[in-house]
């Protein structure tokens, strides 16, 4: 299929979203107080940052996302290489991992909270523990994929453990790892704006929260499409950065067949 | 059964005693598993490789082979018998393996300069060296590819030019030609004869192709499996370079004597 053709069908595929909304909303009248039709949407949407009113809390909520999902990507890829080439950390601290992934994580904002006020520190640390788990999952299996054979290369070549980490280990790893932050960004962003919803006084998050009170819905949605909009500026950045860091790899080709 | 000096014939003598030995591999054995269930590989490896040889070894599959090479690479250690270097400290040793083992992230160029890097930041006489291994192996033109943009062949005479790029003392081959197409692999058979008589370094091949090994090696050493043992030893007396000499009479008599000595182990 032709691009220009391609293009063609997603952007008709949109429209006629908008427009089943539309006619949902008008042939069964709905109230605006459940679903706005999508013209309020827009109009809400263009108020927000006409007014300037959205500009302080898309900053506050880029900024704890970001500082968060680069806590989860410091941490996760450390604690996925130490894990995934030493079987001694592994088997100590294998149970603790296993226990942070299936607690209910959103469960211990308050204790964030408690811990670390109601600033910004408090919500980075909800995006970076949120944000944490794919980044190390990804890492260790990365980390325990490399291939055998060059394993056994670098053996035979008498390799250093820090040439054989960052000559081999690390480039080996690195689609994994690339995989663990595209999912990691779309959990950061979530953690910021749960953790707004629960302690904020600015953020989308929190903007949402005084929408609703206000029972502004359409605003209400508009805030959503701006985080819709950031998570796809994000992922978007986080997965190029496929093309950059590992041409090489097949990941990096288009899919042709 | 052992390999009896009656076996062996007196030109493999011969050519083992003109050269000094670089290593002896005197009586190794190698058992996987516990000593009394346990699986012998190899079975009182003797053989002593000299200086600037080119020895073969050929065997069917499951004669230890390449427990054997792994010994000599020192990636694992005899049960039994011991492999000492003349010089009294143990040599480097490189190998080329089965599969070409190249880096994908890394152009031809990086992967060929991979020994140096692996130990230290490599510098411009690392890259120079480099530079010459890949025309000599002829890949000049394609330096700066990623392995998966070469064909087979180009990647193992890749694989080739980084197994010479330390200069080791000794040349591990392990089946490096394997995968090829016969005609690819005839072809570099000759080129690594040829870079062979210009370096004149040591090197055990391992090879299930006769005619290969009667192609590079001085010495063929034939194995038999179950356990793992040298059976004959057969000296190639051929001139060198040996490519007008495939398939001539002379040639396909030294792979038909090996080919019996294979196929029965007692063969005379």
């Amino acid at each position: 299929m032709a691009n220009s053709q391609r293009y063609l069908i997603q952007a008709t595929a949109v429209i006629g979203f908008f427009l089943i909304w539309k006619f949902y909303v008008e042939f069964f009248e709905v109230s605006r107080l459940v679903l706005p039709p999508p013209e309020q949407v827009f109009v809400a949407l263009f108020e927000l940052f006409a007014t300037g009113e959205i500009w302080r809390h898309l900053y506050i909520t880029l900024l704890e996302c970001l500082g968060g999902f680069a806590f989860a990507c410091i941490f996760g890829v450390t604690a996925g290489m130490l894990l995934g080439r030493n079987q001694m950390l592994d088997t100590v601290f294998k149970p603790f991992v296993i226990a942070l992934q299936v607690t209910p994580k959103v469960a211990l904002i308050p204790l964030f909270i408690l811990w670390f006020g109601f600033g910004l520190e408090s919500k980075i640390i909800v995006s970076a523990v949120l944000a944490f788990f794919p980044v190390f999952a990804n890492t260790y299996l990365g980390a325990r994929s490399v291939d055998h054979g060059l394993l056994e290369l670098f053996e035979v070549g008498k390799a250093s453990r820090s040439r054989r980490f960052a000559k081999l280990i690390l480039p080996s790893s690195l689609p994994y790892i690339l995989t663990g932050m595209e999912m990691a960004i779309v959990l950061s962003i979530i953690g910021a704006v749960v953790a707004e919803f629960v302690a904020g006084s600015s953020g989308l998050g929190y903007l949402a929260t005084i929408k609703l009170q206000e029972l502004q819905v359409s605003s209400l949605f508009a805030v959503v499409i701006v985080l819709a909009l950031i998570g796809f500026v994000l992922y978007f950045l986080v997965g190029s950065l496929r093309k950059v860091l590992i041409p090489w790899h097949e990941s990096s080709r288009p899919t042709t067949i | 059964m052992r390999a009896k000096p009656s076996l062996v014939s007196s030109a493999a003598q011969n050519a083992a005693e003109a050269k000094p030995p670089l290593l002896t591999v005197n009586k190794v054995g190698r058992i996987f598993g516990s000593a009394e269930s346990g699986v012998t590989a190899l079975d009182g490896i003797d053989m002593a490789i000299g200086k600037g040889e080119f020895v073969a070894i050929v065997g069917p599959s499951g004669c230890g082979k390449s427990t054997l090479l792994r010994l000599l690479a020192d990636l694992d250690a005899p049960t039994s018998g011991a492999i000492t270097w003349t010089s009294g400290q143990a040599g480097q040793s490189s190998v080329a393996f089965q599969e070409h083992r190249l880096l994908p992230w890394s152009s031809v160029l990086d992967n060929i300069m991979l020994p140096a890097t692996m130990r230290r930041r490599p510098n411009e006489k690392d890259r120079n060296r480099a530079l010459e291994l890949a025309s000599l192996v002829g890949l000049e033109a394609f330096t700066k590819s990623r392995p998966a943009e070469l064909s087979g062949g180009m990647r193992q005479r890749a694989s080739v030019a980084r197994a010479l790029f330390p200069e080791p003392d000794l040349l591990l081959l392990d089946e490096p030609f394997g995968a090829l197409d016969a005609l690819t692999r005839e072809k570099i058979t000759g080129d690594t004869e040829e870079i062979w008589l210009k370096q004149r370094f040591t090197a055990l091949l391992i090879t299930h192709s006769i005619a290969e090994a009667v192609h590079l090696a001085d010495r063929v050493f034939v194995m038999s499996p179950r356990p793992g043992r040298v059976t004959h030893v057969v000296g190639i007396e051929l001139e060198r370079p040996r490519a007008p000499l495939v398939g001539s009479d002379q040639y396909n008599a030294l792979v038909n004597d090996i080919r019996a000595k294979l196929q029965d182990p007692d063969h005379g």
